[in-house]
C-alpha cells in the first residue's frame, strides 16, 4: 500500500473524517480527507510520522453560501514515489476555533497566523497570534469576500494631498 | 515551533536588522536578539512587500492575472508566469503544442540560470567580494538579452498563454542560444577559481549555517536550500510536468548543509540547466507555439468547479498554486505556496547560536526573495 | 569698510578678463556641479525595479560612469534615495523615516509604475500600497515602467543631474 492511502486508512480508523460538507471535487492530491477540527492535530500526526512536510494551508472564505471557512492543508514527502501528497479538508464554522499545529509542524505557526490576520479564524492554542503580514494592528481582515475597500487613507486617492513637505511627521 | 525564551533584558541587545539594509533580498526586517556576538533570537519580521497577489486574483479573470504571476519572484519570473499558465491549462484540459512545451523548458531553465546568477552576484557581494557581482551579473545580462528577443522583456516576463506561448521562438533562436550555453560554459572554471577557491569565501562559509534533515522537515523547507542537506527533492523529477520528463538531469545534492554546500549546489545546477537546455535544442520541434483552438486572452476563459493543486520546481524550490473555481471567469481562492516563506520561517530556529557576523551569510544562502514571502 | 557683492555685469567683465586661464563662477553653481556629478544613492530596493537599479549599477550598464555607483547602505551618508519597487502601507513610514535621515541636500527618483501611482498593483479597493511615493515624500525624478530598463534609470539619473546643476534641492528652496 503506498504511503498516501496508508495514511488515509490510518486516519479513518482513528475516526477523524467526516463527510464532505460540500460537493467540490480536489485534483492534485493522492489521498484526500475531510477531518473533523478537534482531531486535526492526531490526523496531522500521523501525517508527520509517516515523513511528512507541511505543504500548504489554504484557508478558503466559504461564509456567503454555508456559514463557514474551509482550511485544506496539503502535505508532502521528500522521497519517490511522484504525487504523493494528502490533503486534509477542515470545515469551521464562522466563530469556532480550529486547534493549532504549532505542535507539529514548524510551519504551521506562519500558515496560521497569516490565516488569522487575513480571514479572522482562530486557531486554539497558537502561541502568537499576530499580525504578520499586514501592520500591527490592523482591524479589517481583507481577504474576506464582504471586504471590498479599505477606510481611505492618504495612501489612495481619496484625498488630494499634495506632495508631502520636508516638515510632516510621519503617519501610517 | 515554541515560543523563543526570555532573555535577560541587560545581557542583550536587541538589533534591528532592515527592513532597509544592505543585503538585496528586498525587504526583510531580523529583529536579532545578541548577547554579546552571539545571537539569542533572531525573530523574521515580514509584510513589508505585501502587495495582495491573493486579493487581486479574486478580482481577475484568469488571464487579467498574468502580469502579476511574474511579479511574486521577479528573479525566476518566467517560471512563475508558465505555472499559473499550466496550472489553469491543467485544470481547464488545455493541451498545449509540443513546441510550446519545449520552448517553456528552454526558457525556463535560462531564467533558472538567470537566477541563481543573480543570487552568487548578490551572495557574495553580501560577503563582501565585489568582483563576483561584476562578472556574473554580466553572464546574466546575456541571458537576459536572449530572453528578451523572445520575449520582449528583461525581468518580468509575461509570455505564457493558455495552450502555449504568445510569440514564437524566431529561426535563429537555437543559434543565440548555442551562443550563450556556451559562454556560459566557458565560465563554470572561473567562478571556481575566483569564488570555491577563495579562503575567505571558505572560512565564511563552510561549517556556517548547517542545517539538518529533520529542521527542513518541519518547516517544508525546499529547492536548493534543502538540498544542500542531502534531501534530492526536486518537483520536475517527484512531480513531472511539462517536457521535463523527456531530459535526463542530475539532481544535485550536497551532504553537508552548511552555507558552503548550498552554494554548491546553485552552482552545480546551473550546469545541470546548461545540460536540458542542450537536449531542448535538440529536440525542439517544428509546429504550432500556441494551441490554434486556444481562446486567447481576450475572451473570459471558465474552469470547470473544483479545487486543484499544482506545483513546479522553481529557482528557490516547490511554488505551488492552489486554485478554487467556482465556474466564473475569475478564481474564487487563489493561493501561493511560494518557496522563500518556510525557508524564511526556519531562520528563526537556525539563526541561534551563531555570531551576529555569520547572520549575512546564514540569510543570503537560503535565497529568499522577499515578496514572495509577502505575496 | 565693508565689500559689496559685485554686480553680474562686474562679474562677467572680471571672467572675460582674466581668461582663458582663470574660470570665475559663482560658488553655488561649482558646488551644484559636485553634487550632480557624484550622487550617493542609498541602497534601497523595495521589489523588481530594484533588480533593474543593481542591473543598472553592474557591469553592463554602470552607473560608476555618471558618478552614482557608490550605493550607501546609511542614510545618513546618501543623499540620493531611489525608490525602486511597489510601496506596501507597511513600509511608507519606514521610507519616510530614512528620508528624514538623510541629510541635506537630498533629492529622490521615483523608479518604476509603482512609486508614481501605484503601478499594476493599483486597483479599486486596493488595501495593501501606497499609491505612489508622492503620498508621503517628495519627489524629484519619476521614471516610468514596469520594471524601466536600466538606460531608462539612467535617462532619468541625468535628468536629475540637470536639475541639481540649475541649483534644484528638494530639502529647501533653491
Amino acid at each position: 500500500m503506498t504511503a498516501p492511502a496508508e495514511i488515509a486508512r490510518a486516519v479513518e480508523h482513528l475516526g477523524a473524517t467526516v463527510p464532505a460538507p460540500i460537493e467540490h471535487p480536489f485534483a492534485g492530491a493522492a489521498e484526500v480527507r475531510w477531518i473533523a477540527p478537534r482531531r486535526l492535530p492526531e490526523a496531522c500526526r500521523i501525517v508527520r510520522d509517516a515523513g511528512y512536510f507541511f505543504e500548504s494551508l489554504t484557508c478558503v472564505d466559504r461564509l456567503a453560501g454555508h456559514g463557514a471557512f474551509e482550511l485544506i492543508y496539503t502535505f508532502n514527502r521528500y522521497e519517490a514515489p511522484a504525487s504523493s501528497r494528502v490533503a486534509w479538508r477542515v470545515w469551521s464554522p464562522a466563530g469556532e476555533s480550529v486547534p493549532t499545529l504549532s505542535g507539529v509542524f514548524g510551519a504551521a505557526n506562519w500558515n496560521e497566523r497569516e490565516a488569522w490576520e487575513l480571514y479572522g479564524v482562530t486557531f486554539a492554542g497558537h502561541p502568537n497570534l499576530t499580525w504578520l503580514l499586514l501592520p500591527e494592528g490592523t482591524e479589517w481582515r481583507p481577504l474576506l469576500k464582504t471586504f471590498t475597500a479599505p477606510p481611505a487613507s492618504r495612501y489612495d486617492d481619496s484625498q488630494r494631498v499634495s506632495p508631502a513637505h520636508d516638515d510632516e511627521p510621519a503617519h501610517p | 515551533m515554541t515560543n523563543p525564551p526570555t532573555p535577560d533584558a541587560l545581557d542583550t541587545y536587541t538589533l534591528n536588522m532592515g527592513p532597509q539594509h544592505p543585503s538585496t533580498h528586498g525587504v526583510l526586517r531580523m529583529k536579532l536578539t545578541l548577547r554579546g556576538e552571539e545571537i539569542v533570537v533572531a525573530e523574521p519580521i515580514i509584510g513589508y512587500s505585501h502587495r495582495a497577489h491573493e486579493k487581486m486574483a479574486e478580482n481577475r479573470t484568469y488571464a487579467q492575472f498574468l502580469p502579476n504571476t511574474s511579479r511574486q519572484d521577479y528573479l525566476c519570473g518566467m517560471i512563475y508566469n508558465f505555472a499559473w499558465v499550466e496550472a489553469v491549462e491543467k485544470m481547464a484540459g488545455i493541451t498545449v503544442p509540443e513546441r510550446a512545451l519545449v520552448a517553456r523548458v528552454i526558457l525556463a531553465e535560462f531564467n533558472r540560470i538567470a537566477s541563481h546568477l543573480l543570487w552568487i552576484g548578490a551572495f557574495l557581494l553580501d560577503l563582501g567580494a565585489a568582483t563576483p557581482f561584476l562578472y556574473a551579473w554580466d553572464d546574466r545580462e546575456a541571458i537576459l538579452f536572449l530572453l528578451e528577443s523572445v520575449t520582449g522583456s528583461r525581468l518580468t516576463y509575461c509570455t505564457g498563454r493558455f495552450g502555449g506561448l504568445s510569440k514564437d521562438l524566431d529561426a535563429d533562436f537555437p543559434r543565440r542560444a548555442r551562443e550563450v550555453v556556451a559562454k556560459l560554459k566557458g565560465r563554470w572554471n572561473e567562478y571556481v577559481r575566483l569564488i570555491e577557491d577563495n579562503v575567505i569565501f571558505i572560512n565564511r562559509t563552510k561549517g556556517v549555517g548547517v542545517m539538518s534533515r529533520d529542521l527542513c522537515l518541519s518547516y517544508g523547507v525546499t529547492g536548493p536550500t534543502l538540498r544542500g542537506s542531502g534531501v534530492p527533492y526536486d518537483v520536475r523529477k517527484a512531480e513531472p510536468y511539462g517536457a521535463y520528463p523527456r531530459f535526463a538531469f542530475d539532481v544535485v545534492t550536497r551532504e553537508e548543509g552548511d552555507v558552503f554546500a548550498r552554494y554548491m549546489v546553485r552552482a552545480l545546477e546551473m550546469q545541470q540547466s546548461v545540460r536540458i537546455i542542450e537536449q531542448a535544442l535538440e529536440q525542439l520541434p517544428e509546429g504550432p507555439i500556441l494551441n490554434p483552438d486556444s481562446i486567447g486572452v481576450k475572451k473570459r476563459l471558465k474552469l470547470p468547479v473544483g479545487t486543484q493543486y499544482y506545483a513546479v520546481e522553481s529557482a528557490r524550490g516547490h511554488y505551488g498554486i492552489l486554485i478554487v473555481s467556482e465556474g466564473a471567469p475569475e478564481p474564487y481562492r487563489a493561493k501561493f505556496r511560494t518557496p522563500s516563506y518556510p525557508n524564511l520561517a526556519v531562520l528563526a530556529d537556525l539563526m541561534p547560536g551563531h555570531m551576529v557576523a555569520d547572520a549575512v551569510a546564514v540569510l543570503g544562502s537560503v535565497d529568499l526573495v522577499m515578496p514572495e514571502v509577502d505575496r | 569698510m565693508g565689500l559689496a557683492a559685485p554686480s553680474d555685469r562686474e562679474l562677467d567683465r572680471l571672467a572675460e578678463e582674466v581668461s582663458p586661464w582663470v574660470r570665475v563662477a559663482m560658488v553655488e553653481d561649482v558646488l551644484n556641479l559636485a553634487r550632480a556629478n557624484s550622487l550617493w544613492p542609498l541602497t534601497f530596493g523595495l521589489a523588481c525595479c530594484a533588480i533593474e537599479m543593481m542591473a543598472a549599477g553592474a557591469s553592463r550598464y554602470d552607473l560608476d560612469r555618471f558618478g552614482v555607483g557608490l550605493f550607501r547602505p546609511s542614510p545618513r551618508q546618501a543623499d540620493l534615495m531611489i525608490l525602486a519597487g511597489t510601496i506596501s502601507r507597511k513600509m511608507a513610514p519606514v521610507i519616510r523615516t530614512l528620508w528624514d535621515q538623510m541629510p541635506g541636500p537630498k533629492w529622490a527618483i521615483a523608479m518604476g509604475g509603482c512609486t508614481i501611482s501605484g503601478g499594476p498593483f493599483k486597483y479599486p479597493g486596493e488595501y495593501a500600497i501606497a499609491e505612489g511615493a508622492e503620498k508621503f515624500m517628495p519627489i524629484d525624478v519619476h521614471v516610468p515602467g514596469c520594471p524601466p530598463r536600466p538606460e531608462a534609470l539612467i535617462a532619468g539619473i541625468l535628468k536629475l543631474q540637470d536639475k541639481i546643476k540649475q541649483g534644484h534641492r528638494l530639502d529647501r528652496a533653491g
